[in-house]
C-alpha cells in the first residue's frame, strides 16, 4: 500500500493498452455468468466485505452477519422488505423500495472491471477493497446488506441476449433457480412470451 | 420475522456495505491518483464496450424488482 507513486497518473503505457482486452474479456464472462452458484464461495466474499467495513467502523456492521437464501431478486426483494420492517406482512411499495437499496453482485461487473485494471496494472495506492468487490461480483447475485444479516441470491441460470441485449422469442430471456424469470425482445422487457411473440409478429 | 437494520447507500455517507458504497470508497482511494485522460481511455475500453451488456442487465433487474415485473411460477 505504500509503495505507490504519489503523482497523478496520466496516460497508459502501451503494455498496460495491450491488457484492457484481457479485463475486458474477463469481467464480461463475470457478468454475463451463469454458472451454478458456490453458496460458500459468494457467503465469504459477501463476509470479506463485513470484515474490512466493521474494521473501519464497528457501528456500521458486525465482521460475521448471518447468511439468509432467496432463489431470485423478486424473492430476495420480499425477504429484504420483511427484515426490514420486522414483519412477513409487507406492502407492494415496500418490496419495490428494496430495488435501490439492492446490491447487484456479478451485474456490477462492469465497473468493478476498471478498478480491477487499475488496482492491478497501474501503480496505484490500494488496499484488499478492489479484490474483495472482484470476489463479489463473481459469486454472488443480486443481495441485501443489513447490520447483522445479508439477504442473498444466486446468479441467473440463464441468460440468452442478442446484439448486447435481452432477447428471446422461445421462452425467458433470464431465469432464475426458482422460476422467476424476464421475458425480453430486443431489450425491452414484456409481461409474458405471449407478449414477446406478439411484438415479433407485429415487427414482421 | 425479527427486524434488523438495514444498510443501504444513500449517496451521503461514505462507508457503506453495498455494492455502491463499495464502488464510492473505491473512487474514493483510486480516482485521485489518475487524470482525466486515462479515465476517457478506461471508460470507453472497459465500461463504453461490450461491458455495456453487463450494465444493461442490471438496469432490467433493478427494473423488474422495482416494477414487480419478474414472472413467478410460484404462486
Amino acid at each position: 500500500m505504500s509503495d505507490a507513486k504519489k503523482t497523478t497518473i496520466d496516460s497508459l503505457t502501451e503494455e498496460q493498452k495491450a491488457k484492457i482486452p484481457e479485463y475486458l474479456e474477463k469481467f464480461l464472462a463475470i457478468g454475463l455468468s451463469t454458472a451454478p452458484t458456490d453458496r460458500k464461495k459468494a457467503e465469504n466474499a459477501v463476509r470479506r466485505s463485513y470484515e474490512y467495513l466493521s474494521k473501519k467502523d464497528p457501528n456500521l456492521c458486525i465482521a460475521t452477519p448471518e447468511f439468509v437464501w432467496a432463489e431470485s431478486p423478486m424473492a430476495g426483494a420480499v425477504l429484504a422488505a420483511q427484515f426490514a420492517k420486522g414483519s412477513t406482512d409487507v406492502t407492494e411499495k415496500e418490496i419495490k423500495d428494496q430495488a435501490e437499496q439492492a446490491s447487484y453482485g456479478s451485474f456490477d461487473a462492469y465497473w468493478v472491471s476498471t478498478y480491477s485494471f487499475i488496482a492491478n496494472e497501474l501503480p496505484v495506492e490500494k488496499d484488499e477493497l478492489c479484490e474483495i468487490s472482484e470476489e463479489i461480483v463473481k459469486e454472488c447475485g443480486v443481495y441485501w446488506t443489513f447490520h447483522d444479516l445479508v439477504v442473498l441470491t444466486p446468479k441467473p441460470t440463464s441468460i440468452v441476449m442478442e446484439d448486447k441485449v435481452l432477447h428471446n422469442t422461445e421462452g425467458p430471456a433470464l431465469s432464475y433457480p426458482d422460476g422467476n424469470c424476464l421475458y425480453a425482445y430486443k431489450g425491452s422487457i414484456k409481461g409474458s412470451l405471449m407478449e414477446v411473440m406478439m411484438t415479433s409478429k407485429n415487427k414482421e | 420475522v425479527k427486524k434488523r437494520r438495514k444498510i443501504y447507500w444513500t449517496g451521503q455517507y461514505e462507508k457503506s456495505i453495498t455494492g455502491l458504497g463499495l464502488a464510492y470508497m473505491l473512487s474514493k482511494k483510486i480516482d485521485r491518483q489518475l487524470g482525466d485522460s486515462i479515465w476517457v481511455e478506461l471508460n470507453l475500453a472497459l465500461w463504453g464496450s461490450l461491458l455495456e451488456a453487463n450494465k444493461r442487465l442490471k438496469r432490467s433487474i433493478k427494473d423488474n424488482i422495482n416494477n414487480n415485473l419478474l414472472n413467478s411460477n410460484i404462486t
